[in-house]
């Protein structure tokens, strides 16, 4: 029986929790920052020791934990990217910029446990060395950035924050940055550039990658709420007790944001890979199924930038069997477990968690040319395929929308779609390519006959106006 | 349009040895900037100095790296190979990613714009589509 597990967002939807530290500090709140500023050098061979430091960013790599905002990259490799000896000061920031469609996940984090952020935000300071911290709030969110400098003079009020913390000779300043809404300032470079008060431009990357040439030529580290919230956790309940949680290579839980056509959409914490798609949809426990009297008919799975599912999809994936062998195994598009691999595996991928279900009736092309607007909306306008592309592909779709579309669209978005994806930047590229490229793809008839009925429509009035002619 | 780094020389100039459309040749790792300092040799410099010429816009030697045209591109490495193991190129033999960046693409809007047939906007498509819904 899948079931949600609540970790991060455990005890934010109890009665009576608020977002102020005393209810914080009641539940136990900054003991794992406790714990983790309490640790010791610990002695290995060699005359050599751990210094405590290492030893955390050593529980975050066995915990096997992925960044939560995206790309789905492990943290600890993250973590161990960082240039530590070129004396430069470490930068670490969290993104709290979630400007991707269909994502709500860090915001209920930020509203109802601020605290947690915080907290989560101090051990990783502290695991990397770093004495100065930025929260890159999206500036949709006024009321998440008062709260959450409301919770940072609390923290510091209580000695959580500022100079020699809880007497470990450990300083860190944490500040909050509002952005001023733009969708690229979730890209990890453009937001560096963003917090630097330029305009949010990605890097080009080789050679500015965040772990060496970050925020002012410094190395920073860039991560997602979710995952700093994790990280507080991964504390608390040790490296190795953490990965027990969710699935091999896919460890601990996740929010998941459904949204669209089905009875209980909101946001939903589960295990990674314990629970699959269908029954995000389908079960009691989660969305519980589509309106009465609807089929389903796409799911997109990982937020507006992630390819679309079509319903009925077959995907082989390797399966262990009974033996233990893993075994090429027909699935269903709807029993592929929620997790990073296997959306990946099914050619997809898994986001933000964004989950957006569509039934039968939607009309894809309308959907479709919804997401195009954003992205064309949204492109930056740095390098020219997607700067160009992105536009050219809403128009396409605006006219196809507004009963002006030509018979050779489907095949003109493709090869714009083909052409704009590994030729940019940054990943936004991809982030418009993709919608379009599987949407055509999978929904390829309902485009053509969008055209035709067009050029059918357009044809009409001429054969008449023909036939009036001959008589 | 292959080009692949495969090793680094020492001194007294160091240089890079590379292969430039199947050719291998020796390029050194740094090149003199308008003022005379050092800064290392990119794609497209150490290719203009083999004589092979990459189209370009926004490069210019006396400004920093942008590389926002996208007109540069190269290829590096393999080249996407077809079913009977050649390169797979363009109808009229050059280079797949030589017409694989957008805009310059002629069979597309502002392509080559003069060049398109009939190519009207309509009043839809100049609007700004956010203003749709």
């Amino acid at each position: 029986m899948p079931e949600e597990f609540r970790l991060i967002l455990k005890k934010a939807d109890e009665p009576g929790y608020t977002p102020d530290i005393d209810c914080y500090l009641s539940h136990g709140g900054y003991e794992s920052l406790k714990k983790a500023l309490a640790i010791q050098p610990k002695e290995i061979e060699d005359g050599k020791s751990k210094t405590p430091q290492e030893q955390i960013r050593e529980e975050v790599m066995t915990s096997g934990l992925r960044g939560r905002g995206g790309a789905g990259f492990s943290c600890g490799l993250k973590w161990s990217f960082v240039d530590r000896r070129s004396g430069k000061p470490i930068y670490l920031i969290c993104n709290a910029d979630e400007s991707e469609p269909g994502t709500f996940k860090d915001r209920q984090i930020i509203h109802k446990d601020p605290h947690q952020l915080i907290e989560g935000m101090i051990i990783s300071a502290f695991a990397n060395d770093v004495n100065l911290a930025y929260i890159y709030i999206r500036g949709e969110f006024p009321e998440g950035a008062r709260l959450l400098n409301k919770a940072l003079k609390e923290a510091r009020e209580k000695g959580f924050l500022g100079k020699n913390i809880l007497g470990s000779g450990f300083d860190l300043d944490i500040h909050v940055h509002r952005g001023a809404g733009a969708y690229i300032c979730g890209e990890e470079t453009g937001l560096i550039e963003s917090l630097e008060g330029k305009r949010a431009y990605p890097r080009i990357k080789p050679p500015f990658f965040p772990a060496v040439l970050g925020l002012y030529m410094c190395p920073t580290i860039v991560n997602n709420v979710e995952t700093l919230c994790a990280v507080r956790h991964i504390v608390e309940m040790g490296g190795s007790e953490y990965a027990k949680l969710g699935t091999p290579r896919n460890t601990g839980t996740r929010i998941v944001s459904l949204s669209g056509q089905v009875k209980k959409p909101g946001y939903y914490e589960i295990e990674v890979g314990k629970v699959t798609l269908g029954e995000l949809i389908f079960h009691e426990n989660f969305g519980g199924g589509l309106q009465e009297g609807r089929s389903l008919k796409a799911v997109i799975p990982g937020g507006s930038s992630a390819k679309v599912l079509k319903a009925g999809e077959k995907f082989t994936m390797k399966r262990p069997n009974e033996d233990g062998e893993m075994e090429p195994v027909e699935v269903d598009m709807l029993d592929i477990p929620y997790d990073f691999d296997s959306l990946m595996a099914a050619g997809t991928m898994s986001g933000s968690s964004a989950i957006i279900v569509m039934d039968d009736s939607v009309d894809i092309v309308e959907v479709l040319a919804n997401v195009s607007a954003f992205y064309a909306h949204e492109s930056c306008g740095q390098c020219t395929p997607c700067r160009e592309g992105s536009l050219w592909m809403s128009k396409a779709l605006n006219r196809l929308t507004s009963g002006q579309g030509r018979k050779e669209d489907a095949e003109y978005l493709t090869h714009i779609a083909t052409n704009i994806q590994g030729r940019t930047i940054c990943a936004f590229g991809e982030a418009s390519a993709w919608p379009v490229l599987s949407f055509v793809n999978k929904f390829k008839d309902e485009f053509e006959a969008k055209g035709a009925a067009v050029a059918a429509a357009q044809g009409e009035p001429n054969k008449e106006g023909a036939a009036s002619a001959a008589k | 349009m292959a080009t692949e780094t495969t090793k680094a020389e020492t001194k007294p100039v160091e240089t890079v040895t590379v292969k430039v459309d199947g050719v291998t040749v020796e390029v050194p790792k740094t090149t003199p900037d308008w003022q005379g300092n050092p800064v290392p040799t990119t794609i497209l410099q150490a290719c203009k100095q083999v004589g092979k010429e990459i189209p370009h816009y926004c490069y210019h030697p006396k400004l920093p790296v942008s590389g926002n045209c996208r007109m540069c591109l190269v290829e590096i490495g393999m080249p996407a190979m077809g079913r009977d193991r050649k390169p797979i190129l363009n109808e009229d033999g050059t280079p797949k990613i030589q017409k694989g960046v957008l805009p310059y693409d002629p069979s597309l809007p502002r392509g080559a714009i003069a060049c398109q047939p009939r190519w009207r906007p309509t009043w839809r498509s100049t609007r700004n589509p956010r203003t749709r819904r």
